[in-house]
């Protein structure tokens, strides 16, 4: 992503799923049968980029006929393009529940399912320049921190966090305030967040547990159960999918135990007794 | 389209082909902007122009630009004229380093930028006895514009010397007055149409810098968001809200090379 001019900007945002077809593990050997192969789609939030390829050559060592292609940046951003054009994608997995009702009540997708839960951590650069033990210090003058925007998941959720462990008084009060000023950069994905701890560039980040635990260069340090926001991802089946039947076929492989066992090894949670399926199904079945 | 080639006395084959380059190229960059244009409202205008948001980000954009520019004039001319004139080792070495910015993705400028003054970069490393963090600040911000930027006032300032006639100047030196003073009464007078060229494209090229400022400056409302992060942002959360900010910056833009081909013209009539 290098747009130069604004509208360049506009103009490949709008495009780049055209040109996409990023991080695809590549067709599975489809000379074996005389089916002719799909291609699925799929948009997935920026947390998912390590283990969503995982995912797809699992699913694809079992459906030869099936070409699994990944886009992953932040959920927002996946959003505006499916808002733009529902056929863009297959398959939609957001970061967190509120975009997905957003695209169910847009009527870009259909009955949503939760995949899995995350968990968020203190991400510290080699070293812990900023001397941070716990939530408490990101309040600290002069320390420096990168948070996602506020429209990305994980920027909600950090945000979130704050303020839970300011009610549960496991923090002083004013403490969200305090730690939202040492807030140096916004970034529009989480693994940029990711990127900006691993130079050193902020004292400490607010990422995924998965992030911390895929990334040899940071450290982290955990946030206590009871002040962790609701971090869940969920998926569904686009209503404009080009290949309906097989993005069925690879959501229901995430949901399967094959697909599950993938994320509990990534460090993801599993989708808890109050998913699948949510919100009371989706809208309509779509009208040809 | 047609207009054009009706306008032309007979239409020769030469005359057709570059009747219809000009409208191919004419054609391919209003009809983006003007659809752009159409997918907002003087309502959806006057609200981003109110919104807080966006008066952070065109501040923070105006006020970076102009900085930018006195450093990269204040830089810039002196590098401009030690290219055009000078004859030292490494002179052809340095015009072309001096140009790479121009042809490098904003992002690698970016990405080279953050490295070398990360904490653990060298320049970042030799930064730290001062206290001076660059990285995520409106210092960044600057830095990224004049790395971008700063090439087209330079190359303005080299192509309006290399159209000086020397003999002028040695007119002037032979009248006993010092280098300095033949450059400031004499050359600058003659290069100030080319000078103001480059103040204003290179001052457009740092308005609209996007990819290295937000590599190595980041995303911070009122500090470090630029109109071009501001647009980038608000089209993930708000696409109509991008529509207007679009628009906005590509107007005054436009602005800004009107004025470029004003001077443009009064250039070529010195």
């Amino acid at each position: 992503m290098s747009p130069r001019i604004p509208c360049a900007v506009l103009a490949c945002l709008l495009f780049a799923a055209c040109g996409s077809s990023s991080n695809s593990t590549g067709p599975a050997t489809a000379t074996a049968t005389p089916e002719p192969s799909v291609t699925v789609t799929v948009f997935a939030a920026a947390s998912l980029a390590k283990v969503m390829p995982m995912e797809i050559a699992a699913f694809q060592a079992k459906h030869p006929t099936i070409t699994v292609t990944g886009d992953y940046e932040g959920t927002q951003a996946l959003l505006t393009k499916l808002q733009a054009d529902g056929s863009l994608a297959d398959v939609f997995v957001s970061a967190d529940k509120a975009h997905m009702d957003t695209a169910q009540t847009k009527g870009i997708v259909a009955t949503p399912h939760t995949m899995a839960t995350n968990a968020l951590v203190i991400a510290l650069p080699p070293g812990n320049p900023g001397h941070v033990s716990g939530l408490a210090d990101l309040a600290r003058s002069g320390l420096k921190m990168s948070i996602a925007d506020k429209s990305v998941p994980a920027g909600n959720y950090a945000e979130q966090a704050f303020a839970i462990a300011e009610s549960n008084h496991d923090v002083p009060a004013g403490f969200a305030k305090a730690a939202l000023a040492n807030v140096a950069t916004r970034p529009t994905d989480v693994e940029t967040v990711v990127t900006n701890v691993a130079a050193g560039v902020v004292d400490a980040g607010i990422v995924y547990a998965t992030d911390a635990r895929s990334s040899t260069a940071i450290t982290s340090l955990p946030i206590a159960q009871r002040d962790q926001p609701l971090t869940q991802y969920v998926l569904a089946v686009t209503v404009k999918a080009g290949a309906a039947r097989a993005a069925q076929e690879f959501t229901d492989f995430l949901l399967s135990d094959a697909g599950q066992q993938i994320l509990r090894a990534a460090g993801f949670g599993s989708p808890g007794p109050t998913a699948q399926p949510l919100g009371g199904g989706g809208p309509a079945t779509p009208t040809p | 389209m047609s207009a054009a080639a009706r306008s032309l006395p007979r239409l020769t084959p030469t005359r057709l082909v570059v009747a219809v380059a000009c409208a191919i190229a004419a054609a391919f960059v209003a009809i983006p902007l003007v659809v752009l244009a159409t997918h907002t409202s003087p309502g959806a205008l006057r609200q981003a122009l109110s919104d807080p948001v966006v008066l952070d980000a065109l501040r923070v954009s105006l006020v970076t630009t102009a900085i930018s520019l006195c450093l990269v004039v204040g830089v810039g001319t002196p590098l401009g004229v030690a290219l055009a004139r000078g004859r030292f080792p490494g002179r052809t070495l340095l015009d072309a380093l001096v140009g790479l910015p121009l042809v490098l993705p904003p992002v690698v400028a970016g990405l080279a930028l953050l490295l070398a003054f990360s904490p653990s970069g060298p320049l970042g490393q030799a930064l730290q006895p001062l206290g001076v963090r660059v990285p995520l600040t409106e210092a960044a911000v600057v830095l990224s514009q004049c790395f971008v930027a700063g090439p087209f006032y330079v190359y303005a300032v080299t192509a309006g010397l290399s159209g000086v006639d020397r003999s002028v100047e040695e007119v002037a030196t032979t009248l006993r007055a010092t280098p300095w003073h033949v450059f400031r009464t004499v050359t600058l007078p003659l290069i100030r149409p080319a000078v103001a060229y480059g103040v204003v494209l290179s001052g457009a090229r740092a308005l609209g810098e996007f990819g290295a400022t937000i590599t190595v400056a980041g995303n911070l409302q009122g500090r470090t968001q630029t109109m071009p992060t501001a647009i980038y942002v608000a089209f993930e959360r708000d696409p109509d809200g991008a529509v207007a900010l679009a628009v906005i910056l590509a107007v005054v833009s436009f602005a800004l090379l009107l004025g470029v081909r004003g001077l443009h013209l009064a250039r070529a009539a010195v």
